[in-house]
């Protein structure tokens, strides 16, 4: 992610380590540009630094209803505008995930093991971190659906008809959890892999659920947009009412037609018996 | 008419206590149906067969004419119904013999089913247990005026076939035994037809007004109280030797179907009194236009009070500003009208 975004990669770093900042008291870690990953030695670091720490203050996590992040720039008309806000918000959003992530992981194990004395704040960090996460995919979908916007206007192409905005629909139809088009995941697509798969499927699986129902399409739903029709229930008895006369009508046509074909049998014992024409 | 014909009429009518001989019949059929020749002497001689005092003598005219109704031509029937009167046996009482009283009661009975017979045909101008069945028959294609007219004739006569009510164990002759195997004949093809017109009054009902599902309604019923009754007359015909296989296995319908009825018949009439009738509404019209609130005309008055009151200034007379006064006002006559 970091090679797409060079241009604002750094200031975004230095955004996070400020974050950063409130827990650490000598050092900061300078991740070197283009290597999020290994900072796995920061949290190492990060985690001495929770148990020599004490005591720590609480950690005040905006954890709102909606996104905690702000727009860097406004929606202007202008299509560069537009795109450089979706661009700086969305290499915000996977910076701010991946750290929320680490930190989760080290709240996880090292801190129980530690004993450290922030149990309590501990004890809520993954629950914590995950509600950023779920605010950080809620606003990746929405810059997906904002950079879909901005080149739509600027090319005035159907979407459809653009191979770049094909990819972009298959993003976010891959954001909406249905199964991916292609078979090489993009870095937004193994983040969010890695996500899921680390925490677990059954982590709050009700939120999840109900964003893969926002996503998808009301008539996809298996359930009847309407309850059963008060037509139905007054139509059945008369059903079964007519298919009893039809039967009842049935039963009643073989009785005559067996006693007509008994009298076609002529007597043998009338002598002056003449071709009478049976009864219809 | 030929001698052979007169001698075959009046030797199926003999005070012998037998049912009517089968030779006899079958020339009398072949006279009906053999020939062009008229017909109406040969009523007239099994007519005044019925004067008899003798109850075995009525009782086999009567089984006669029944017999050349059924398998004889249709211009016989035709002929009959085209009489002024046929039977006058509603007083019938033969005090000669013992069992006289309890024939005499079954030739009263027997000789209204045959009149109801008859009268049937002049108001179908038809025999309806000749008519086609089916789904392109005569009663399931019929249009639903013509359906709610015949039904109830249809009615008519079974109802006097089943009166005939003679348990198995009153068939002790063979006269009796004769009018009972016509009459099973009867009831079958009459029910059948009765059933098709009932199957097509179903399909129908539901399109119908409420007046005609009122008929309708009423039709239904008395087709499922003359179900029961064929029910027990069937159990006769299956203990007197009738061979099951000619007798056909009744079922009850199922009640949840006039319930359904009775609903929808319901609801119309619960339409019908939220719409007053004609009459009605022309008084509750007459009585809001003659209101003092509403002097401009009618169709200003409903567009005004959806405008503001200023808007409203610039058209017509306004005697109300305030439209929740004229709406008060509009609510209270409209009560006072109904009361």
């Amino acid at each position: 992610m970091a090679s797409r975004w060079p241009s604002v990669s750094t200031s975004v770093r230095r955004r996070s380590l400020r974050d950063q900042e409130q827990l650490e008291e000598n050092e900061v870690l300078q991740p070197a540009p283009g290597h999020l990953e290994t900072s796995s030695r920061a949290l190492g670091s990060l985690c001495r630094q929770f148990q020599r720490r004490l005591p720590l203050r609480a950690v005040s996590l905006n954890l709102g209803a909606g996104p905690s992040w702000k727009r860097l720039e406004a929606p202007e008309p202008g299509q560069q505008g537009l795109q450089a806000a979706a661009r700086s918000a969305k290499n915000a959003l996977g910076a701010v995930s991946q750290r929320s992530k680490q930190l989760q992981g080290c709240a996880e194990g090292r801190f129980e093991r530690a004993g450290c004395q922030m149990r309590g704040v501990g004890r809520n960090m993954p629950f914590m971190l995950g509600r950023i996460q779920e605010s950080c995919q809620t606003g990746t979908k929405w810059l997906v659906e904002t950079q879909v916007k901005a080149r739509r206007s600027r090319r005035e192409t159907p979407k459809d008809s653009s191979p770049h905005a094909r990819s972009l629909s298959q993003r976010s139809t891959r954001f909406s959890g249905t199964t991916p088009a292609r078979s090489t995941p993009g870095p937004w697509e193994r983040e969010r892999h890695r996500l899921s798969t680390q925490r677990g499927p059954r982590a709050h699986p009700l939120r999840r659920s109900r964003r893969e129902a926002a996503f998808r399409s009301p008539y996809s739903s298996t359930e009847p947009l309407c309850s059963p029709s008060e037509s139905d229930s007054d139509l059945e008895p008369v059903g079964a009412g007519i298919q009893h006369l039809q039967k009842l009508s049935q039963e009643l046509d073989e009785a005559i037609m067996a006693e007509e074909r008994k009298q076609a049998v002529p007597d043998p014992h009338a002598p002056h018996l003449r071709s009478v024409p049976p009864a219809p | 008419m030929g001698s052979s014909v007169s001698k075959a009429a009046l030797e199926a009518t003999t005070d012998e206590l037998m049912e009517p001989d089968p030779k006899h019949l079958a020339d009398l059929i072949q006279y009906i149906n053999g020939t062009n020749m008229s017909v109406k002497r040969l009523a007239d001689v099994l007519s005044e067969k019925t004067r008899n005092s003798s109850w075995v003598v009525v009782f086999k005219a009567l089984v006669t004419v029944h017999h050349l109704m059924v398998h004889g031509n249709e211009r016989f029937i035709q002929h009959l119904a085209s009489r002024n009167s046929l039977f006058t046996l509603h007083n019938f009482l033969d005090k000669s013999v013992v069992e006289g009283y309890a024939m005499s009661t079954f030739i009263r009975r027997y000789s209204r089913y045959l009149n109801e017979k008859s009268l049937a045909y002049r108001l179908i101008t038809s025999d309806i247990t000749k008519t086609k069945r089916g789904m392109d028959g005569m009663m399931r294609t019929m249009n639903t005026k013509d359906l709610l007219n015949t039904l109830p004739v249809i009615q008519t006569q079974f109802d006097a076939l089943l009166n005939f009510n003679a348990s198995a164990n009153e068939l002790t002759n063979g006269i009796m035994h004769a009018a009972f195997m016509l009459l099973f004949k009867d009831s079958l093809r009459l029910f059948a037809a009765c059933n098709e017109g009932i199957l097509n009054l179903l399909d129908k009902f539901f399109h119908m007004t409420k007046n005609q599902c009122n008929t309708s309604l009423d039709i239904y019923i008395k087709f499922l109280r003359s179900t029961t009754k064929l029910a027990q007359f069937l159990k006769v015909a299956e203990q007197v030797g009738i061979d099951k296989n000619n007798i056909p296995y009744l079922t009850e319908a199922p009640s949840s179907l006039l319930e359904a009825l009775k609903q929808h018949l319901a609801s119309l009439e619960e339409k019908n009194d939220i719409f007053p009738p004609y009459s009605l509404q022309h008084s509750l019209i007459h009585s809001i236009s003659n209101s003092s609130f509403v002097k401009v005309s009618s169709s200003q008055t409903w567009f005004s009070a959806h405008k503001p009151v200023e808007a409203r200034q610039h058209g017509g007379t306004i005697i109300g500003n305030n439209l929740d006064d004229s709406l008060a006002s509009l609510v209270e006559s409209t009560h006072q009208l109904l009361n």
